[in-house]
This record gives structure tokens, sequence and C-alpha cells, in this order.
């Protein structure tokens, strides 16, 4: 069976970064609504069902976003399955954030 | 993934291993920034979480991360053999006694001996026991230390400056969703002396996860 592009283990890499940066507001916020989400109240999703949707996301999208980037469409696909967002009104929320031109003050 | 239970302290304790933000920190793709502001602006909209309770959930995690239980943990196993008994014999019930639960079907602890040195990674993911560790290093999310640590990881010590003897065997513990590892390391000779809360200054994040070792260790 072939692996998959997310299991790195034993896979040639260059070296480590080993002074570890802190992570910026953006990623913290990301971080605590996936805590939220899969929080005892809520238990929207396990961890590995979580892990399961950045194993299926797609090879070029995996490497190409960093990892708390590759949480989001991650967390929005899981919530689309359990019923809680649908696609499309994501969508039309992205679209209408774009018309006003980014956050709201 | 409950396994952020709040039983930090608040305070910002940061050890040697505390590194300022990334001035150069990357950018976040502009359609990724998008999806999220919608998720979190429809979420809050739905009523499934409020402002305060995201802020909250900061809070918390910045809280595990300034006061890493895992510290207090070890100092206890070094000074109370039998509670470093129950500490291998029985992660999760050892770690209760400090209010911590990782809400893990397994968390297992491994004990470095003079001939035996633990390191952990998640080669799939980012697995860490956070409730104990705090946030993972950005470094144990990377590809490079993913990749690299479970086909030559005495080299990979190396680069974080730990070299150690040929005698000693390394043993990668390979993280999962439900099983998570901490390292007990080895109480330096020079601690003999010291109690529980001055032990518990010199164990290091990096010393639980098995890239370095406790302070004044030889």
């Amino acid at each position: 069976m072939p692996r998959n592009y997310h299991d790195y283990g034993g896979e040639p890499a260059g070296p480590i970064e080993v002074h570890p940066h802190e992570l910026t507001f953006w990623e913290r916020r990301v971080d605590a609504m996936q805590q939220l989400l899969s929080d005892p109240r809520r238990r929207f999703f396990r961890s590995d069902e979580f892990r399961l949707m950045r194993e299926t996301m797609g090879e070029a999208e995996y490497e190409r976003m960093s990892y708390y980037e590759r949480w989001v469409p991650a967390m929005a696909r899981l919530l689309a399955e359990k019923g809680i967002i649908t696609h499309a009104e994501l969508s039309k929320r992205m679209a209408e954030i774009a018309e006003r031109g980014g956050e709201r003050a | 993934m409950h396994d952020d239970h709040n039983h930090g302290q608040g305070g910002h304790e940061y050890g040697p291993e505390h590194h300022p933000v990334q001035a150069d920190a990357p950018s976040v793709e502009p359609q990724i920034a998008l999806m999220e502001q919608a998720l979190r602006e429809l979420l809050l909209k739905k009523g499934i979480f409020t402002t305060g309770e995201l802020h909250r959930s900061i809070e918390r995690m910045e809280a595990l991360d300034g006061a890493i239980l895992g510290k207090k943990v070890v100092a206890r196993a070094w000074n109370d053999p039998e509670y470093r008994s129950l500490l291998l014999d029985d992660g999760p019930r050892a770690i209760a006694e400090f209010g911590a639960s990782l809400g893990l079907p397994e968390f297992r602890v491994v004990e470095n001996a003079p001939t035996i040195h633990n390191v952990i990674v998640c080669t799939l993911c980012s697995c860490y026991p956070r409730g104990l560790l705090g946030l993972p290093p950005s470094w144990y999310k990377s590809k490079e230390y993913r990749s690299r640590v479970v086909r030559e990881p005495r080299s990979v010590l190396e680069e974080f400056g730990l070299a150690l003897p040929p005698e000693v065997e390394i043993r990668v513990h390979d993280s999962t969703a439900d099983l998570r590892f901490m390292v007990l390391p080895m109480r330096p000779v020079e601690a003999a002396h010291l109690d529980e809360e001055a032990l518990a200054e010199i164990v290091t994040r990096d010393s639980l996860i098995g890239v370095g070792l406790p302070l004044g260790s030889q």
C-alpha cells in the first residue's frame, strides 16, 4: 500500500529549525476555536476525525499550507459533514466579507 | 482532543526555550484567512460559541504554556519512589493527582536510564500531551522533525545540542491521536539535595520530549 502524503516518518528531510517561534494571534485563535469545537460540551469531532480531514485534503494543499492553515478547511469540512454549517452559507459569508473589505471593525 | 483542561496558573514563567514571536512569521493565505473569518462569524452567529468563550480558550492555552505541569510531575517522581511507580504504571492516574486529564484512552510515561534515552514524536501529525507540556514547539510539528527523528535520532538530537554516547540506546516513541507519551528524564546527580519545588525548575520542556536534558545534567 503506498503511503499517504502526511506519513513523513523515515523520509529524508532537511535540517530542523530547533529554535521554536511563538504562535501568532491568528494561529492561537484557530487553535482555540478547534479546542472549543471538540471540548466536552460541544464534541463536534474527535482528534482522529480532524486528522483525517487533513490527511484527505490533497497533497498539494497539505504541502502548501502552514500547520494552522490546514486546520481551517479541515474544520469547515467536518462542521459541514456534521450539519453545523453548510458549504453554501460559508461561501456566501466569505463573499460578503470580501465585499466589505475584510475584518469588521 | 480534550486535553487542555484548565489547570494552568495563568503565569508566564517562560523557560530558557522561550523565543519571541518571529518578526517574519509567515502571513496567512488570503483565501484561508477569509475562510477562517467566515467560519468564526458563522459559528458566533449560530451561538455555537461566544466571543468570551473564544477568548477564554486562548487564555487557557497560554496558561498551559506558561506553567508546564509535566515539570512538577517529574519533580514528584524524582522525590517519591511510589509516585514514580504509579507514573510509569498508570500515567493517567498519576497525573490526575495534579488535577490533570488528557482526555485520551492512553498516556504513557517512558523513563530514561543510564543506557536508554527516550524521544517522542508524532510522525503522522502533531499529537502531543499539551495538558502536561503546553503547546507543541514549532519544530515538533515540522516536516523535518517528523521525518527524520525516527530514522536518524542520534543526529537529530545532535542538532538540538544533545550528543549522547554511542552506548546509549535511543528509543523513539511515535504518538497517535489516542496514545501520547512524556519522557521521565534522569535526575541530575547534582540535584540530589533539591526539594520538589526546586527540582521542578530544572526540568525543561525539551527534556520531557527527549531532545534535551534537565538543567545541570552531565
